[in-house]
């Protein structure tokens, strides 16, 4: 500034020498002259000690005051996850759908559109003419209505509609695992099973995005790509298979249908890792329509229901007394033939029996037996295995409504109560606490939590984390393991009371279990409600699966042996080969097995037998799970094979 | 030779160098010719202008007329005009202004009392100040201060050998700066008024009218103060908006907190061209009256100076016009532009910057807007034919 007042003031003393002959600018001009000058000189320099001030001293205060007002984020929501087996499959899923709803200010004729929409969606006329008359700004019609319903909507062209995108749930297996997945809301809330108690992690992945927002609070998308939508979170992946999910619900409604039941359970648990791979419920329901069926439906009894196990419960006591060295393998137990004395009570036996061994204790089922080894172990030993084994707590499995079973505190007992534990009464346990139990003593006594949801993922499929490290603990020595494994191989062979249980060519460890239900109204045990059941674990040598089926109050055949058994075996036959788990008993397998396959066109004795059972098998529909064993293999192939051989003899 | 010696024949030479040089009328440094200088000022001003218009109104003119670049365009059609105008004033010999001074300054009344009329004149936001034009709005009170320039010059230096009589050199300006002044507060435009009215102070004062005389009118303008600002209450909030936005910072403090967040938000090297936020609704008139609070923001400190330089230039350039004019006229008409120019910068940067209450006054050259783009490139026009027939070339 001062050089411009110099530079001037230089130029302005020649400037008056110079022009001084032609014009006179007075003393007043040049008074006015310099003192513009220096004015607006001075009046710059003010607007730049104020820009200083403003731009480099308060910089910071003012950025600040700038981002707080234009800066804000916008939340893009994600719509819920999907749910899928272990293989992938799609158990649960959302879909956009249109949902209908009126503006009715803005409706001009509701009568006569009323009478339109009523054609197009189906629903009373009356109850949309009311709402289409109710002069409210927003109601909704309908909900999650299919596109082709919205297009015939949006051809009518009428004023005051509108369409929103809410995601449905999708269950495409309909019924399958329903009462596992539970089911969620109108709202996208999960109300029951792994939707429910998964709820906040299906919609946890939410993005947050910065944005700008302008004067009138109106945000601003300030990228050059289009906002983004909403897209899938997060996922469960089971551990739970669809397939074996199927095979167990259905052998499972056999089974209830057959014996009328009033409810049945079958769990299915991989010994090694703890891993439930089917969890079935009968009755069933589909959780795309929950409200078709009765609420008790929704339930998942084999995690909320305690029945009274029975004998199964023996083998539990038979691990307890031999790892305590109660009793040894070579003893034997006298049964009192069928009706002993025991604590001042009778107890019977199903069968009399004299002098068993231990091992017969349990291929025979013998209350009296157990009852001795329960009141020789003791209350306190006894009961710590019971929790050890997990009955009398949750076992933490990721599903809401989960009971601890019920144990009574074991200071309580009365020694009969002592004695009826030993086979399985005055006690209430889950179907998935018992085989858990039982999965202990085949995974060599190691204990483990249940695992139902495997891994999280991503809504591409990624894995987010795999949640299979629960910990682990040793109840049982591996001796005494393979000990209660040998007697429970024996409750399947020939005499014991679960033949009925092994299917061809595997090897079965099993225990049935009949136990009486308490009648409510009484408090009594009832003559005439049972709960029938049979757990054990195949191949007996190599335990790949673990089996619980429990049948509640079945009619007409009320053992264990006789009801619950087979739906074990037809679940396993259907569900080993599934797994690709070889046969290992080929006894009872024709060892020409595959060449009478080749009887399809040729015919031979055996195997035409085999093959008419076969076919009359296949039109019941119950054979196709029993791939690898005996069903006919596919006709070209051995065409093909009898070509070969053909060709080969030709040269 | 010792390189002190060498040091001191050095500037020996470089003194007896310079003093040659202002002996000769030449420079140690070359000058541009004054007219040169005028043109790149102004083109560097009205293309920075057209820049931060583009970025200030894009958003706005989208959201309003779908198409960002509306009021570039408009702008565009401005400019043209404008400098066709400096072109053909530059042209145009200011002596003939003398004998013209009579019918321009009657027009220029005339416009200014048919604005006032419903039927032809336009009112925007309670104020009747434009004539409709197809999609474009004059505004004839921006000519009409030129005009008002013009005619003083050229009557003061007239009237130069009687100036200090006070019916000839002080009360007719003075009566027809009333005139004037009514007609423009008819409208309302107020700001037109103050500006009008300091004009006429500054012509008088620099033609001679005596400071009795000058001071006798500071009660008057006292009044007229009190009567204009005091008591009309929305240019009284302004007022005290000015001196402390933040009582109401939601309705009359809006648009000053708004600048400022604008500018102090812009900092030293400003956050960007387009890349502003206080244009996106924030910023009342970001594209005419408050530009430079977008420059400030967008170009920040650097940006802010760039202008204040080009103005500060134009101011001197204009100064050395003046001095150099042919005759007193000259000199007269050219100060009076060149104040017409700063002054109305100052006061817009002042404005913007919360130095002064808020007034609505562009930035010359810089800001978007037809009739006070024109008229400011017809005062620059003239300046540039006084520029060139004054003699610093010879």
């Amino acid at each position: 500034m001062v050089w411009f007042a110099c530079a001037s003031a230089l130029e302005g003393c020649d400037d008056v020498s110079a022009r001084k002959a032609e014009k006179i600018l007075n003393r007043r001009y040049w008074l006015c002259h310099w003192f513009f000058y220096a004015a607006v000189v001075s009046g710059f320099s003010l607007v730049i000690w104020k820009a200083v001030g403003l731009q480099i001293m308060e910089h910071a205060t003012w950025a600040e005051r700038s981002r707080a007002q234009v800066q804000t984020t916008l939340k893009v929501p994600s719509y819920r996850g999907s749910i899928y087996d272990s293989r992938g499959r799609l158990l649960s899923y959302s879909v956009p759908q249109p949902s209908l709803y009126a503006d009715a200010q803005h409706v001009e004729d509701p009568l006569q559109l009323a009478r339109s929409l009523s054609g197009i969606l189906g629903d009373c006329e009356k109850n949309l003419a009311a709402k289409l008359k109710s002069q409210r700004r927003f109601v909704w019609l309908k909900r999650q209505m299919t596109d082709g319903d919205a297009m015939r909507v949006e051809a009518l062209g009428a004023r005051g509609l509108g369409f929103t995108r809410e995601y449905k749930r999708f269950y495409p297996y309909r019924q399958l695992g329903g009462q596992v997945l539970g089911f969620v809301g109108l709202d996208g809330e999960g109300l029951e099973g792994l939707e429910k108690i998964h709820d906040d992690f299906l919609t946890k992945d939410h993005r947050v995005f910065g944005q700008l927002r302008d004067g009138g609070r109106k945000s601003l998308w300030h990228a050059p790509e289009p906002p983004p939508q909403p897209r899938e979170s997060w996922g469960l992946q089971l551990s739970l298979d669809a397939f074996l999910q199927y095979v167990a619900e259905h052998e499972l409604e056999k089974a209830a249908l057959k014996y009328q039941a009033a409810a049945g359970q079958i769990v299915v648990l991989n010994p090694r890792t703890f891993e439930i791979y089917a969890m079935a419920n009968w009755p069933s329901f589909d959780p795309n329509l929950p409200g078709r069926t009765s609420a008790s439906h929704w339930r998942n009894r084999a995690i909320t229901d305690a029945f009274e196990p029975g004998s199964t419960f023996k083998v539990f006591l038979m691990g307890a007394a031999l790892e305590e060295k109660v009793v040894t393998v070579n003893d034997r137990i006298f049964c009192d033939n069928g009706r002993g004395r025991v604590a001042g009570h009778t107890i019977r036996d199903v069968r009399p029996h004299g002098w068993l061994t231990v091992p017969e204790v349990i291929k025979y089922s013998s209350n009296i037996a157990a009852s001795k080894i329960a009141l020789e172990l003791g209350r306190e030993k006894y009961a710590g295995y019971i929790r050890s084994f997990g009955f009398g707590s949750p076992t933490n499995i990721d599903l809401p409504g989960e009971i601890k079973g019920l144990v009574r505190p074991e200071g309580k007992w009365r020694p009969i109560d002592l004695a009826t534990t030993g086979f399985g009464q005055s006690i209430g346990v889950t179907a998935l606490q018992l085989t858990v139990g039982i999965a202990c003593i085949a995974n060599g006594g190691e204990f483990s939590e249940p695992v139902l949801v495997r891994r999280h993922v991503n809504s591409d499929g990624t894995v987010l984390d795999a949640r299979d490290s629960r910990s682990r603990r040793r109840v049982l020595s591996p001796w005494t393991a393979r000990q209660v494994t040998q007697m429970m191989r024996l409750v399947t062979e020939e005499g014991g009371t679960g033949v009925n249980a092994v299917p061809e060519g595997y090897t079965v460890a099993g225990k049935t279990g009949t136990a009486q239900v308490v009648d409510p109204e009484t408090g009594r045990y009832s003559s005439d409600r049972y709960t029938s059941s049979f757990t054990g674990f195949v191949p007996a040598e190599d335990p790949k699966l673990v089996i619980t089926v429990v049948i509640q109050e079945p009619q007409g055949a009320i053992y264990g042996g006789a009801v619950a058994a087979p739906v074990f075996r037809e679940f396993a036959a259907k569900a080993l080969p599934y797994l690709g788990v070889m046969p290992s008993n080929f006894e009872r397998v024709p060892a020409e097995g595959f060449q009478w396959a080749g009887s399809v066109a040729g015919g031979e004795g055996r195997g035409e037998e085999e093959l008419s059972q076969e076919t009359s098998r296949s039109q019941d529909r119950e054979s196709w799970g029993r791939t690898r064993i005996s069903r006919p293999m596919p006709s070209f192939v051995y065409s093909y094979k009898r070509d070969k051989d053909r060709g080969l003899s030709g040269e | 030779m010792s390189p002190a010696r060498e040091a001191l024949e050095k500037s020996a030479a470089v003194s007896r160098k310079g003093r040659d040089a202002r002996e000769t009328g030449e420079r140690m440094w070359p000058v541009l010719p004054t007219h040169v200088q005028l043109w790149l000022q102004v083109s560097f001003l009205i293309l920075a202008g057209l820049i931060m218009i583009y970025s200030s109104s894009s958003t706005m003119a989208l959201q309003r007329y779908g198409d960002s670049a509306y009021f570039l365009k408009r702008q565009m059609i401005w400019v043209f005009l404008g400098v066709g105008m400096m072109i053909v004033f530059s042209r145009i010999p200011y002596e003939k202004y003398k004998a013209w001074m009579g019918p321009l300054l009657l027009a220029s009344l005339a416009a200014l009392i048919l604005v006032l009329i419903p039927s032809i004149g336009t009112e925007v936001n309670n104020a009747r100040r434009w004539f409709r034009l197809g999609s474009f709005q004059l505004q004839p009170a921006e000519y009409a201060k030129v005009v008002w320039i013009i005619y003083l010059s050229a009557s003061i230096s007239k009237k130069q050998d009687r100036i200090d009589q006070f019916s000839v050199g002080y009360l007719p300006h003075v009566a027809l700066c009333g005139i004037f002044s009514a007609l423009l507060l008819q409208q309302p435009d107020f700001g037109m008024t103050v500006i009008v009215a300091f004009m006429t102070a500054v012509m008088l004062l620099a033609g001679g009218v005596p400071f009795l005389y000058l001071f006798s009118a500071v009660p008057i303008a006292a009044v007229a103060a009190y009567k204009f600002v005091y008591l009309v209450g929305y240019r009284w909030e302004r007022v005290t908006a000015f001196l402390d936005p933040w009582t109401d910072h939601l309705a009359s403090g809006y648009q000053l907190i708004q600048a400022w967040i604008a500018v102090g938000s812009g900092g030293l090297w400003g956050k960007g061209l387009g890349a502003g936020h206080q244009k996106l609704g924030y910023l009342p008139e970001a594209h005419t009256d408050f530009i430079l609070a977008v420059i400030g923001e967008e170009m920040g400190f650097v940006g802010l100076v760039f202008i204040c330089l080009a103005f500060l230039l134009l101011f001197h350039t204009g100064m050395t016009i003046s001095r150099n004019a042919p005759d007193f006229m000259g000199s007269l008409m050219a100060l009076g532009l060149t104040l017409l120019l700063t002054v109305q910068a100052l006061i817009n940067m002042g404005v913007v910057l919360g130095l002064f209450p808020t007034k609505g006054l562009t930035l010359p050259f810089v800001s978007y807007g037809g009739s006070a783009f024109t008229a400011n490139c017809l005062a620059a026009g003239i300046l540039l034919n006084i520029a060139r027939r004054g003699g610093r070339a010879k």
